[in-house]
């Protein structure tokens, strides 16, 4: 991918500030229909579980929306099983930002599938995985992680 | 990772159509970043993956959305026309006010650019970005 232009446009700072942002805006909307549909999910179901009218999702998930604030990405992350992370960046990490925006590199696994934590306890709902699921003791649903990325229920521990 | 061509129209004398356009409605220069980012957007991702990108007009017509401080960007563009499936091209550039195209032609005066192209490919240069 060329960037020579980009390079010459970015040393006007009025340029270089709005197109960040217009990246960031972009970013965030096609990520959230990204796992949204990783997970099968349809905006009215995000919105059941993120506690949001689906109106509001559809308005989310667009690359010109830039009203966003930390309290509704931290639910939307909750409701999709990610955290959210925050981070003040140098303006040349963009590139290759743009150069790997793409579906894949936009995936993330949800934390009951995330192969790093192995066998997980879920004590929170997670989707539709966790609503017919045995109880633990303290109110949430046992979920085991496969190797395969299939979760499934453990056996009530008592 | 396959990347979409952006080309713009060549007007009568062959300047693009779309830097004409953004020189003489004076559009400024953080609403032509965001501009540039759609359009790169577009590039990288295509048309399906970026949510509210694009809206088909009809026909072959297509209007990019950028919603920039003040003004609402809407220039129209279709695939190829040369070739569909790897190409965009800029056809004229349109801002919205109101829910009313300015110029209020536009849709069809993309339509006839695109017809100059596909009987002159040459009247088309890459959009570079």
């Amino acid at each position: 991918m060329n960037f020579d232009k980009l390079r010459r446009e970015f040393r006007d700072p009025e340029y270089a500030y709005s197109y960040a942002d217009g990246f960031l805006n972009s970013y965030i909307a096609t990520q959230l229909k990204v796992l949204r549909e990783q997970r099968g999910w349809t905006q009215e179901k995000l919105a059941q579980e993120s506690g949001m009218m689906q109106a509001r999702i559809s308005v989310l998930e667009n690359v010109n929306y830039s009203s966003w604030s930390i309290s509704t990405l931290r639910r939307l992350a909750r409701a999709l099983g990610v955290r959210l992370k925050v981070s003040l960046e140098e303006f040349g990490t963009l590139l290759p930002e743009l150069e790997h925006f793409e579906r894949k590199s936009l995936q993330r696994l949800p934390l009951a599938k995330d192969p790093v934590f192995g066998v997980l306890e879920i004590t929170s709902q997670i989707g539709s995985q966790a609503e017919s699921a045995p109880r633990h003791p303290r109110g949430g649903p046992l979920m085991q992680y496969h190797p395969t990325g299939a979760v499934s229920q453990l056996e009530k521990t008592g | 990772m396959m990347m979409w061509k952006i080309y713009e129209f060549l007007d009568n004398r062959s300047d693009g159509i779309i830097e004409t356009w953004l020189r003489q409605q004076k559009i400024q220069k953080p609403a032509i970043a965001l501009f540039e980012q759609k359009l790169r957007l577009l590039q990288t991702a295509g048309p399906e993956l970026p949510p509210g990108l694009l809206a088909h007009l009809g026909g072959c017509i297509y209007k990019l959305k950028v919603r920039a401080q003040g003004v609402q960007l809407r220039p129209m563009l279709c695939k190829g026309p040369i070739e569909d499936d790897t190409e965009f091209t800029l056809l004229i550039g349109a801002v919205e006010r109101g829910n009313r195209l300015e110029p209020i032609d536009a849709q069809d005066r993309a339509e006839e650019n695109r017809r100059i192209i596909l009987a002159n490919p040459l009247r088309r240069r890459i959009y570079e970005l």
